[in-house]
């Protein structure tokens, strides 16, 4: 079952309590101790759950006196309705928590509150509910049961629109990205979009899968812009949050994208009007804390926390957008490191003198221990990055796990079938079951080997060189994205040497340089004839080096000569280049050379030249 | 556990040791005879006229896609009905391989009881286009004992005409037409022109147009 929980935690433990606390909850509370439930919607790391949480506990913590035995429920949704699964979620709760009585239910979504008021009288009766949701529903009778609470939350997306408008004065079309191309968030930008921008063209994008999504942004005009509202998968298959996808959008756009929530700021998005999610938790728990200490759900207004206009310093450089123009109470996020010298420069103006000079030097010494720091920072994060860089390739990779380990599970249900059905009839003589069971576990060492060659690449890994065979280094890449390979009907050629070469390296490492270039060379043919989709994978052995070259049919390079390598200069339109940056160190650090350069007769070859290690 | 009431011979066709045996040792479990191949040559050289059976068909493999071998082996006129089981399932190639005919498209790993049940299908519908063909031929072999003439006569009495027009057409009396009707009748072993016409639509003979 999908739910995940967290132990309830004791912010405090019971010591001088009941004094602040009213009659009448005291009277009817032993020692005086609440328990608080939260009840979230979706996985505890989806984005906005860790906010909330954080947002809550900081409240519920702001009374030491008050003790507080707090927990947390996350009901999944996505893949598991909570509509659907209501009743199953109802008997966990209601079991989990049968020996205890729940005080007070926090609740964070719409489909929280709808399944907390529909469960009420079964679970907590005596619970008043404190909810944030965008539509409090009409008829709330909040005297009900132990009562309600909360906050409204806004919605800004039309708000977002006329402020990203203003900003992009001669745009001529806006597409929107979202779930559904129905419903009250779709209906309220059409209203709004008949009434203010008639000149202005609107287009709503719904794609069932992230690489339609990209290949639907990529067609987006000049003269345009987006509005990332959410982007949910609909189609079986690698799922992502809806702000992973938010800077695939973003790289993928050649206009300005704006946001609809505070999630997808640092994404790329240039902004947008938005709630905090964070300060939301804050005050359902501060509401909370009201009603802990007395005051009656109902005679709390619900109120609707501001939305705050907030943008990325980054993108409205890139867009051109001055400070000035933002609208008035703007959060700027991600201020560059020029503005502060900007700065630095009028103070030196207005500063004269020995101070200059006494600056001056000041800012030498600084400057000089930044750098120092820097590169200290550089190298440990060179080790860390390629750690990452191998996590995000394997996991990119995760649908070969299930191609290859499909092989050897098919091969042991068949045999266990097989002799299942021998021993019902009779048939089965020792030999055969000796030989069905020789078979299972034939097949089971090698889905372990599977697995195993997978968990290895995760893990992190320091550089550790012994002498290997170049050669079974590339048969171990090439398995890895094999399966990639054919989900993008490409063909791999190998040629490889039958007897073995050593080098002195890391297997590991090594593999990650191979993956990557591979992985590089058949994102570069994304847009090559599905027929003229081949990766060759050639090792030459020389007198003492042996070269590694992997070739592509692709768009080939547009900077070469070193610039390559270089991190985020990219030879492809989506992607960032660090993995080449990364494959590039890797390869220094076994003291041998990597170069690119392309093909007479189109695509690009990336050569890896390694040391040999002693004769043979 | 399905049982085979049909016969023939499964031929399994992939590239993976491991799965061929363990695919191979489960029909057999089950009753079925099998013979295995490493890849899409391997089949291909063992072709014989009049095989029976099906063919379990990897997508994948070393030589050529198994899904162009389903192609070679309908241009060949091989019709042995094919059930694919793949490691990859993509939908595409299943629409593709169902559109050319297959009889399943199946995801590594398949239970053993649903591969069983597309086999027998696969073999039942082998057995059924068999016996299809086998009449067929029968017809066929008993129509080409009509001689040129009988089957002038034959191609008219199938539109529905009578002695006497088919006489005219042909300008012969109509005494020579009700002998080349009872001749055809004895030749082609049935009893009334209505059988004559079920076989000539069987056979796919159309009959003549009347001058009118």
């Amino acid at each position: 079952m999908q739910m995940r929980t967290r132990a309830g935690i004791l912010l405090t433990v019971a010591a001088t309590m009941s004094a602040m606390a009213s009659p009448s909850i005291a009277a009817a509370q032993t020692a005086g101790l609440r328990s608080v439930l939260t009840i979230h919607v979706g996985a505890e790391n989806y984005p906005s759950n860790p906010l909330l949480e954080a947002g809550i506990r900081e409240a519920l913590r702001s009374r030491p006196d008050l003790p507080i035995d707090y927990f947390a429920e996350y009901l999944e949704s996505e893949l598991f309705p909570l509509e659907e699964l209501s009743d199953v979620f109802e008997d966990y709760i209601r079991r989990k928590y049968q020996n205890r009585r729940l005080d007070l239910v926090i609740t964070t979504t719409d489909v929280g509150l709808r399944f907390a008021l529909a469960h009420r009288a079964a679970l907590f009766p005596h619970a008043p509910i404190v909810f944030a949701s965008t539509a409090v529903p009409e008829d709330l009778n909040r005297r009900e049961g132990a009562g309600l609470a909360g906050i409204k939350v806004g919605l800004a997306y039309t708000e977002t629109l006329k402020q990203a408008l203003a900003l992009h004065p001669s745009t001529e079309h806006v597409f929107v990205v979202t779930t559904g191309s129905s419903g009250p968030i779709v209906e309220s930008i059409r209203a709004a979009f008949r009434e203010f921008w008639s000149g202005v063209t609107l287009t709503f994008i719904d794609e069932p899968t992230v690489p339609r999504l990209l290949a639907a942004i990529k067609r987006v005009p000049s003269q345009s812009l987006i509005l990332y509202q959410a982007h949910i998968q609909q189609e079986p298959g690698r799922r992502m949050d809806t702000n992973e996808v938010a800077p695939l959008v973003v790289r993928a756009a050649s206009v300005p994208v704006y946001g609809t929530a505070d999630i997808y700021m640092g994404t790329g998005v240039v902004g947008g009007l938005v709630r905090d999610t964070r300060e939301t938790g804050v005050r359902l728990g501060e509401i909370a804390m009201r009603i802990l200490t007395g005051t009656r759900a109902q005679d709390i207004p619900i109120e609707s926390p501001p939305m705050v206009p907030m943008f990325d310093w980054r993108a409205m450089k890139q867009w051109g957008i001055a400070e000035s123009r933002l609208p008035a109470g703007s959060i700027v996020l991600f201020r560059g490191p020029s503005l502060w010298r900007d700065f630095r420069n009028e103070v030196l103006v207005v500063l004269g003198g020995l101070i200059v000079q006494s600056i001056l030097i000041l800012g030498l010494l600084y400057q000089r221990r930044a750098r120092y720091r820097a590169e200290v920072e550089s190298r440990r994060n060179l080790a860390l990055a390629a750690d990452a860089n191998r996590r995000v390739t394997m996991s990119a990779l995760t649908g070969s796990i299930a191609h290859e380990l499909s092989q050897p599970l098919n091969s042991i249900m068949h045999n266990a079938q097989a002799g299942e059905m021998l021993v019902a009839s009779n048939l089965a003589t020792p030999n055969t079951l000796r030989e069905i069971l020789s078979d299972i576990r034939t097949a089971d060492v090698r889905a372990t080997q599977i697995i195993e060659r997978h968990r290895t690449m995760l893990k992190n890994h320091q550089l550790v060189k012994k002498p290997l065979d170049i050669h079974a280094v590339v048969r171990e890449s090439l398995a890895l994205v094999a399966h990639d390979a054919e989900a993008r009907h490409i063909q791999i050629d190998a040629d490889l040497p039958s007897e073995p070469c050593v080098v002195a390296g890391d297997q590991v490492l090594l593999q990650q340089v191979l993956v990557n270039l591979v992985m590089n060379a058949m994102e570069a043919m994304a847009e090559t004839l599905p027929d003229r989709r081949r990766v060759r994978v050639q090792n030459e052995v020389k007198a003492d080096n042996v070269e590694v070259s992997v070739r592509d049919d692709g768009t080939g390079l547009p900077k070469v000569d070193g610039h390559v390598f270089e991190p985020f200069v990219t030879t492809k339109t989506n992607g960032i280049g660090i993995g080449l940056t990364i494959a590039g160190t890797i390869v220094e650090a076994h003291g041998g050379r990597m170069e690119a350069h392309n093909n007479p007769d189109g695509g690009a070859t990336f050569t890896v030249t390694l040391p040999r290690n002693g004769t043979s | 556990m399905a049982s085979p009431f049909v016969h023939g011979i499964v031929h399994v066709v992939d590239d993976d040791d491991m799965t061929r045996k363990g695919t191979a040792r489960l029909l057999e479990a089950a009753g079925f005879e099998t013979r295995t191949y490493a890849s899409a040559l391997d089949f291909l050289n063992s072709i014989e006229p009049h095989m029976q059976g099906c063919i379990i068909l990897d997508v994948r493999l070393p030589d050529q896609n198994g899904l162009d071998l389903q192609v070679a082996l309908a241009e060949r006129d091989v019709p042995l009905p094919i059930v694919f089981l793949t490691g990859f399932g993509a939908i595409r190639d299943s629409v593709r391989a169902i559109q050319r005919g297959a009889v399943d498209f199946l995801t590594k790993p398949v239970d053993g009881e649903v591969l069983l049940a597309a086999v027998s299908r696969a073999l039942a519908q082998d057995g059924a286009a068999r016996a299809a063909r086998a009449h067929r031929q029968n017809l066929r072999s008993r129509f080409e004992r009509l001689t040129p003439r009988e089957r002038e006569v034959f191609s008219h009495l199938i539109g529905g005409q009578l002695n006497k027009q088919v006489a005219a057409d042909l300008d012969i009396t109509e005494r020579t037409i009700k002998m080349h009707r009872a001749s055809i009748l004895q030749k082609l072993e049935v009893s009334s022109m209505a059988e004559v016409a079920r076989l000539a639509a069987d056979l796919g003979i159309d009959p003549a147009k009347p001058a009118s």
